[in-house]
């Protein structure tokens, strides 16, 4: 009798050992998980950098090959850092690491058209990456009760900086050249439909702490008006003007300033969901 | 109330985890055979413990099995509530207690599905926008090319009425080649009739000058008559003189000289008839030689205006030689133009050809931008 007692007492012990493991193991799941996505999105930024360096390069301009340098350096050495995790399994890591290596090897010959869809394809993964690991660290709506919209984080959010950055290099290159062509116009209208939605419909879906109110309505509103500016300079500027007036530095400081806006969003919302766990 | 019956269960899956969970129930089971061993040895406290534990494993079991079920029917419910529209995983909440690692599977082919799904999604909104450019640009194309079609037309017409003009252009310019023609040859009339008209000046001119000369010899002759008549005078006056002392020889003679008187008045009135007579003489010698003066002038004045007509007709001769150069010029020049009309004539014609291909070509482009703007509204369709 008695040892069936024990028994059952050393069953229940056993249980919340096993629960304390698993909520410790989730945990630390989230937290490398966030380590891995603030990595993975700074990944993303630099290969943004790099598409638009590695195409003036491809231009004639020479100017940029330090920089390009440098930013290669970064890149390998995130690389390096996310290799050793357990993100490194995933069919997508190992992808966007053969794309790497192959795109660096051959940059010399590639031309600026196939260049973009490179980096582009590079950049695509790694946003699909970011999401797949935020998803297996449970650091999705299930699991973030607190936070029901963080989906919208992972995927929209993070989207919104490529496709502000897709239509940066493309309007870099119209203001350069002082014409848009009709494909560029397609493309760009397309891409400002997207930056469109993403600041009337997205941002106002954003989860957000009660402590964290009203930063978070201040970068909500801070992006929202330099979205809502980059996109009236796209309509206005580059695609329904006959003439282009805007200077390609202008634009690239709009855009930017887009692009800066959304991730002090993003890095807020990780603020919150580190307070979160 | 079934809901009730498994809710421990349920959290202590949750809590522990299905993997965990199972590892407990085989405990009991286990834990189950060892007691019916032991119901052998020590029969009541291994029965009240068996009872227990049957008790136990039975409502774990069934409560896995009702769990199981519940899972199976939420998941029904779930894939049931999905939107095929957006398969968007995220509206797929599944707190499931099943094990965890089909679940994950699936999620992840479900969320590489949504992502295949908003790709397209996307392509087709370019596609959709694409389309609606296609087709405002064919649109434009259509107009541009009606305003090509309707400019080719008023340029042809346009052609048509310069190829008559330059008909025109043509017959006028035969005429001016025959009036030049013309002119040529009045120019030419002009100029024997010019050179008739200087030999008649020179014939008038040497006559005149003849006349001149006879005048000249008149003039001669009228001043030796002059001189004649002087004498006269100057005899009459000297008979005058004579027939006075004579008169004054007869008055001395006296009576005897009577006769002698007579006659010396005679001889006086002799010699006033003769004065008179040489003053008359000398009078219409005058008045011949004032006329002859005035007719040297006139004559003089005929010679010089003639003269001045030879020169002239010299000049005149020289104006129609150079009309009839001038009209020569002209004409070949008319021939020139008359060649070069026929050949923008011809060139016209050509171009009024080619206007008409242009035209027919303009025509071509229409139907064709309007059947493109019926394909791209056909595509634009297809995408919604």
């Amino acid at each position: 009798m008695y040892i069936y007692i024990l028994f059952v007492v050393i069953l229940t012990l056993s249980a919340l050992l096993i629960h304390s493991y698993k909520v410790k193991k989730t945990k630390a799941q989230q937290l490398d998980g966030l380590s891995n996505i603030i990595n993975i999105k700074s990944l993303i930024s630099l290969v943004q950098k790099h598409r638009g360096l590695s195409a003036a390069k491809l231009n004639g301009d020479l100017k940029q090959k330090a920089e390009l340098s440098d930013i290669e350096r970064k890149i390998n050495k995130i690389s390096n850092d996310l290799s050793n995790k357990k993100v490194a399994t995933s069919c997508r890591w190992i992808s966007f690491q053969d794309h790497w290596s192959r795109l660096t090897k051959q940059n010399i010959d590639t031309d600026p058209q196939n260049n973009f869809k490179q980096h582009t394809q590079m950049i695509s993964n790694l946003l699909y990456l970011l999401e797949d690991e935020a998803e297996n660290s449970h650091l999705n709506s299930l699991s973030l009760t607190a936070m029901p919209n963080i989906g919208y984080v992972w995927r929209e959010l993070v989207a919104s900086t490529e496709t502000i950055g897709q239509s940066r290099a493309i309007g870099v290159g119209v203001a350069t050249v002082g014409n848009c062509s009709s494909v560029d116009k397609i493309r760009l209208s397309f891409l400002e439909q997207h930056i469109k939605l993403t600041s009337k419909d997205i941002l106002s879906k954003l989860s957000f702490l009660d402590s964290f109110s009203g930063q978070h309505k201040t970068l909500l509103t801070t992006a929202q008006t330099k979205m809502t500016e980059l996109t009236n300079i796209i309509e206005f500027e580059l695609i329904q003007t006959s003439s282009i007036t805007i200077t390609a530095n202008d634009y690239f400081t709009l855009a930017t300033d887009s692009i800066s806006a959304i991730d002090d969003i993003f890095n807020n919302q990780l603020e919150q969901i580190k307070i979160t766990l | 109330m079934l809901n009730t019956f498994v809710w421990p269960t349920r959290q202590l899956v949750k809590y522990i985890g299905f993997k965990a969970y199972v590892a407990i129930l085989v405990l009991f089971i286990f834990t189950q055979v060892v007691l019916a061993v032991f119901l052998i040895t020590d029969s009541n406290t291994a029965s009240t413990l068996l009872l227990i534990n049957a008790c136990l494993v039975c409502y774990f079991s069934l409560s896995l099995i009702v769990i199981f079920s519940r899972e199976i029917v939420t998941f029904k419910t779930a894939l049931d509530s999905l939107d095929p529209e957006s398969f968007d995983y995220r509206s797929l909440k599944l707190h499931s207690l099943l094990p965890v690692e089909s679940i994950e599977q699936f999620m992840n082919t479900y969320r590489e599905l949504n992502r295949v799904n908003n790709k397209h999604h996307e392509k087709l909104h370019e596609v959709d926008y694409s389309a609606s450019q296609v087709i405002e640009k064919a649109h434009a194309v259509s107009v541009n090319v009606q305003k090509q079609s309707d400019a080719t037309t008023s340029t042809a017409a346009a052609i048509n009425q310069m190829s008559q003009s330059f008909v025109e252009v043509n017959n006028r310019i035969a005429d001016v080649h025959t009036s030049s023609k013309n002119a040529n040859q009045d120019a030419k009339n002009g100029r024997s009739t010019i050179t008739d008209l200087r030999s008649s000046l020179n014939i008038v001119l040497n006559e005149a000058k003849n006349t001149q000369q006879d005048i000249q010899q008149l003039e001669q002759l009228v001043k030796i008559v002059t001189t004649s008549s002087e004498s006269i005078q100057a005899i009459a006056d000297q008979t005058n003189l004579l027939a006075l002392n004579a008169s004054i020889e007869a008055a001395r003679a006296g009576e005897t000289g009577r006769g002698f008187a007579v006659v010396a008045e005679e001889v006086r009135a002799l010699a006033h008839s003769s004065r008179e007579a040489a003053d008359s003489i000398s009078s219409n010698i005058n008045a011949a030689l004032t006329q002859s003066h005035k007719i040297a002038e006139n004559m003089a004045n005929v010679v010089e205006q003639t003269s001045h007509c030879q020169s002239q007709s010299t000049l005149v001769d020289d104006a129609l030689i150079e009309i009839t150069s001038a009209t020569m010029l002209v004409q070949q020049k008319m021939e020139n133009v008359s060649a070069t009309a026929e050949q923008q004539s011809a060139a016209t014609l050509e171009i009024s050809q080619h206007i008409e291909l242009v035209v027919q070509g303009a025509r071509d482009n229409a139907e064709i931008v309007k059947q493109t703007e019926i394909v791209a509204g056909h595509l634009k369709m297809l995408t919604q």
